[in-house]
């Protein structure tokens, strides 16, 4: 039920040709050209110390480099800052720079080349991240039981002895 | 194939064609036959393809990450 949902959600075809032509910054031509000009917006982005820690998080949580740096080009194409094929040559030096940025830090991440993560590991951001939760799930449960009136307990009715309906049945 | 494969591939032959580029082709043993070629000067390229200038990135962040996990 729920593939044919996602089915019908799905674009129509020629849906695509509807919009009209260069709304879209990625219809534009590329802020940038190069390679080189490509990795000098990168760069200081994944360098920068104020997104660093955002950055490990996610690295720590597991998500393996290349899908983070994937993520990352692909949102300069988005953007309209280079062209696709330009994203996919400089896709490489994102994940060293990445793979930088967590060596740096001290941490254990996933290039993406290994294997899947031990799925019953759980690393100390997602305990951070429980823990964080814990006061708001704490504040909507107080919540709950305080909307929840003690409910009344019901009269015990004695039953009523069914009448006999039957044509042999003695009228009273 | 997913998206995200496109990345590790991507990776994988940068990492390999750094690693092929900086090895020297084997030199052949003197033979009978062997002649003396005289060595072509080899020029440098002016403007080098996309894929090298990726390639000298990677070198360059590999390099001072590698010295970053020696100390």
């Amino acid at each position: 039920m729920a593939n044919q949902e996602g089915m019908f959600m799905a674009p129509i075809p020629g849906m695509g040709l509807t919009a009209e032509l260069g709304s879209t910054p990625w219809q534009h031509p590329p802020q940038y050209t190069t390679v080189d000009e490509t990795l000098e917006f990168y760069a200081p982005r994944v360098l920068n110390p104020d997104t660093k820690d955002d950055l490990l998080n996610v690295m720590e949580m597991g998500i393996p480099l290349t899908t983070i740096a994937q993520a990352l080009q692909i949102g300069g194409v988005m953007q309209g800052k280079h062209t696709i094929d330009v994203g996919v040559l400089v896709t490489p030096v994102i994940i060293e720079m990445l793979a930088y940025v967590g060596d740096e830090a001290g941490i254990e991440y996933n290039t993406g080349l290994e294997g899947g993560k031990d799925k019953d590991a759980i690393s100390e951001s997602e305990i951070g991240l429980a823990l964080q939760k814990i006061p708001e799930v704490m504040e909507r449960t107080e919540e709950k039981m305080v909307e929840e009136e003690p409910m009344e307990e019901p009269m015990e009715m004695e039953p009523e002895e069914a009448e006999p309906m039957g044509l042999m049945a003695r009228r009273q | 194939m997913s998206v995200y494969n496109a990345s590790s591939l991507a990776y994988t032959k940068a990492l390999k064609d750094l690693i092929n580029r900086d090895k020297k082709p084997a030199q052949k043993t003197g033979g009978l036959l062997q002649r003396n070629m005289p060595k072509k000067v080899v020029e440098e390229k002016k403007n080098p393809e996309p894929y090298d200038s990726v390639l000298d990135a990677l070198d360059q962040v590999r390099k001072q990450r590698k010295a970053l996990l020696n100390g």
